[in-house]
């Protein structure tokens, strides 16, 4: 084991590891509210906006994030759009998991029985306070694990923007693997912490599904 | 619990009119006609299927309704008629606010799983009518108090059982101070053992006076409790009265033979 | 650009999704037998098995494929294995998938109501027969669709291939956008190959749920 080359190069791969959880709170940050456009649209009175929403929405699942992000970065300039490396990366994952996390949304809502809106409405409630105040708090609390295992892929998928040379975490092991003879240990160094982030994300989740518990009705 | 009980007046409080609902085909209200006088305890009886609860919820009109018209306390409930004879949806805002004078109770209770007992009281009073948190408080633990679940109040409803959800469920209801409490079905998804605690709730609410809307399968209960009776089989009320006099003397041969069968049952 | 041109393009970028559907098919194969494999130590081997397949399964599900295939494709030289790209890819991403199968199909055969269990010994059935006979084929069914789920995660994620300098789909409209510079497109009409591949999977899972509820 070569571990002299790792720890010399240690803040290499800091840096890397932090743009990696840069990019994945971007990401996040987009596709949460992202998913919440997604979602209202989705369950629109309106047939055309929920028909726009669904096309949206599998367009997004069925094609690859490495695509998506090349269309954006390379594809959008010939049209005199330019994003740097970073910003088409945050954004193509922000779409790409607007669709999967405004799915998430939906399917917490309607999860939700039907009667709990009515039990609140025959109180007098409006319907907007209603959503607000009696199915909105119940949904978070059902959507918060399923976010979560999202939250881990999406954590996953920044590897991806290695491929239009963001610094982050892959990037950086790729500069390494390419320096020097020391494959194994770069590769078992990278992936602890790749574990390392997602078992500090799964913590996190458990720690916020123990304090926001979901009840039964 | 003064501010509940009306003065008797010659108006009464609930009117329903002709009242008619269609699903598709079939007609599941048909021209059906009632009054309720302020302090009065009106129980709808009648075989599963028969309208009873879809007219309890065309009063707070959680169902909607296409033909008559039902008022409470003169105000016209969710539809608006248009001098030209049309009839018009009233706003979101002044359905909420008449819905706000009506408690109901449901057969599942309805509690919101994610708050407390006393929150759960003290939710709607709060945020529907913006009052201060503190005498809604007093108000609602005074009411646990009567049902007999003060010691619950930070108990979440998946914690209690079911006749105590129930209890709390019309708690919650009555911290409202409505003018008019609908109960429909509200011991049916109760085991059987815990079915009198709150049949005695809702006697004590009506030596209270409360003025209240009662779906139920309860014969015994129902002669004992209410005031009036009224009897429905196809959409159709067929006969309302006296409770004695619909028990003990019903006229129309389908309340007869509902009667017979319900005697016959319970003597198995 | 011509018509010519635009057909040329289109064969191109049809060998290049051939390519991707050819190792869409190896990671998917070897991913179903190692799933099985990982699930059944899991539910029903020696303790301890099962535990190291658990600890498998989070491994590679919290490592980035990307980052495996690199670190294999790096590494394995030095181990003196000097296997072929699409193998690599085969093997490597069978094995990350299979982490995912497993938990689809530990999911489908813990859904299997217990009772059936009772059932199946009441008649007299032994473990393996009341397996293969009664538990299997009610999983399988449970198991369907998450499973083209993975399988339409899977494809997704051969587009990974093309950088460790793999011939695939993505790659052949790379190589189209930088002939044509006509790049937009040529990324778009890639998309549009893996949008007909993946929702004919998706249909299919739709297909099955729908079929299954009426069961």
């Amino acid at each position: 084991m070569n571990l002299a080359f790792i720890l010399n190069n240690a803040p290499l791969l800091m840096e890397g590891a932090a743009m990696t959880v840069a990019l994945a709170i971007g990401a996040l940050l987009g596709a949460t509210l992202g998913g919440g456009v997604v979602a209202f649209l989705r369950m629109s009175r309106h047939a055309p906006l929920r028909y726009v929403a669904t096309g949206f929405v599998e367009i997004m699942r069925n094609t690859p994030i490495l695509v998506q992000i090349f269309v954006l970065y390379f594809g959008l300039p010939t049209l005199g759009v330019h994003m740097s490396a970073f910003t088409s990366a945050v954004l193509a994952m922000s779409l790409q998991n607007s669709a999967y996390i405004g799915e998430i949304y939906r399917a917490g809502l309607v999860s939700i029985h039907p009667r709990q809106r009515e039990a609140a409405l025959a109180l007098g409630m409006m319907p907007g306070m209603a959503l607000r105040v009696i199915l909105l708090p119940q949904a978070l609390r059902r959507v918060l694990p399923p976010l979560g295992n999202q939250l881990i892929i999406i954590i996953k998928d920044t590897s991806v923007a290695s491929t239009i040379a963001v610094a982050e975490l892959t990037q950086a092991s790729k500069l390494l693997l390419d320096r020097s003879a020391a494959p194994y240990e770069t590769f078992l160094t990278v992936a602890l912490i790749y574990l390392a982030i997602s078992a500090g994300v799964a913590g996190v989740l458990k720690l916020a599904e123990w304090r926001y518990p979901v009840r039964a009705s | 619990m003064s501010d509940l009980t009306s003065p008797a007046t010659s108006e009464p409080l609930v009117v329903i009119d002709r009242v008619g609902k269609s699903f598709g085909a079939v007609d599941v209200l048909k021209e059906v006609s009632l009054t309720v006088a302020a302090g009065d305890v009106l129980s709808l009886i009648g075989p599963s299927g028969s309208g009873k609860t879809t007219l309890l919820r065309c009063v707070n009109y959680l169902e909607t309704y296409e033909r008559g018209l039902i008022t409470i306390a003169g105000e016209t409930v969710g539809i608006e008629p248009l001098p030209d004879g049309r009839r018009r949806r009233k706003s979101d805002r002044q359905i909420a606010a008449l819905r706000a004078q009506v408690g109901m109770v449901f057969q599942h209770y309805n509690l919101f799983p994610h708050l407390d007992v006393l929150e759960n009281l003290t939710v709607a009073p709060c945020r529907v009518h913006g009052e201060a948190p503190g005498p809604v408080r007093e108000r609602a633990l005074a009411l646990l108090e009567q049902v007999g679940l003060a010691d619950k109040r930070h108990r979440y409803p998946s914690e209690l059982s079911g006749g105590q959800q129930q209890r709390v469920a019309i708690a919650r209801a009555l911290t409202m101070q409505p003018r008019l409490l609908l109960l429909d079905e509200v011991t049916s998804a109760l085991d059987p053992e815990l079915v009198g605690e709150v049949l005695d709730v809702i006697t004590s609410l009506a030596a209270d006076g409360i003025t209240m809307m009662i779906v139920t399968h309860e014969m015994a209960f129902a002669r004992e409790v209410s005031t009036s009776v009224a009897f429905m089989a196809d959409g159709r009320l067929i006969e309302s009265g006296a409770p004695e006099a619909i028990f003990e003397a019903p006229d129309h041969e389908r309340l007869r033979s509902f009667m017979q069968r319900y005697r016959a049952g319970n003597q198995l | 650009m011509t018509t010519a041109m635009l057909m040329s393009s289109g064969m191109y970028l049809a060998q290049g999704a051939l390519v991707t559907i050819g190792l869409s098919l190896g990671i998917i194969a070897v991913a179903t037998v190692a799933g099985m494999l990982l699930a059944l130590l899991r539910l029903y081997s020696w303790k301890p098995l099962g535990l190291l397949a658990a600890a498998y399964g989070l491994v590679a599900r919290g490592v980035p494929l990307l980052v495996l295939l690199i670190g294999s494709y790096f590494s394995l030289p030095y181990l003196g294995l000097d296997l072929p790209l699409w193998l690599v890819v085969v093997l490597v991403g069978g094995l990350y998938f299979g982490a995912y199968v497993a938990e689809v199909f530990r999911a489908a055969l813990a859904a299997v109501p217990r009772t059936q269990w009772d059932a199946g010994r009441a008649l007299g059935m032994r473990r393996v027969q009341l397996f293969t006979i009664v538990i299997l084929p009610q999983a399988r069914r449970l198991s369907l669709p998450p499973y083209l789920n993975v399988a339409l995660v899977a494809v997704k994620n051969t587009s990974l291939v093309s950088a460790i300098g793999g011939w695939e789909l993505v790659a052949a409209g790379r190589e189209i956008g930088e002939r044509t510079m006509e790049i937009l497109p040529a990324y778009l009409a890639v998309a549009a190959f893996y949008f007909v591949i993946c929702f004919s999977i998706s249909q299919i899972g739709r297909h099955v749920e729908k079929k299954m509820r009426y069961v």
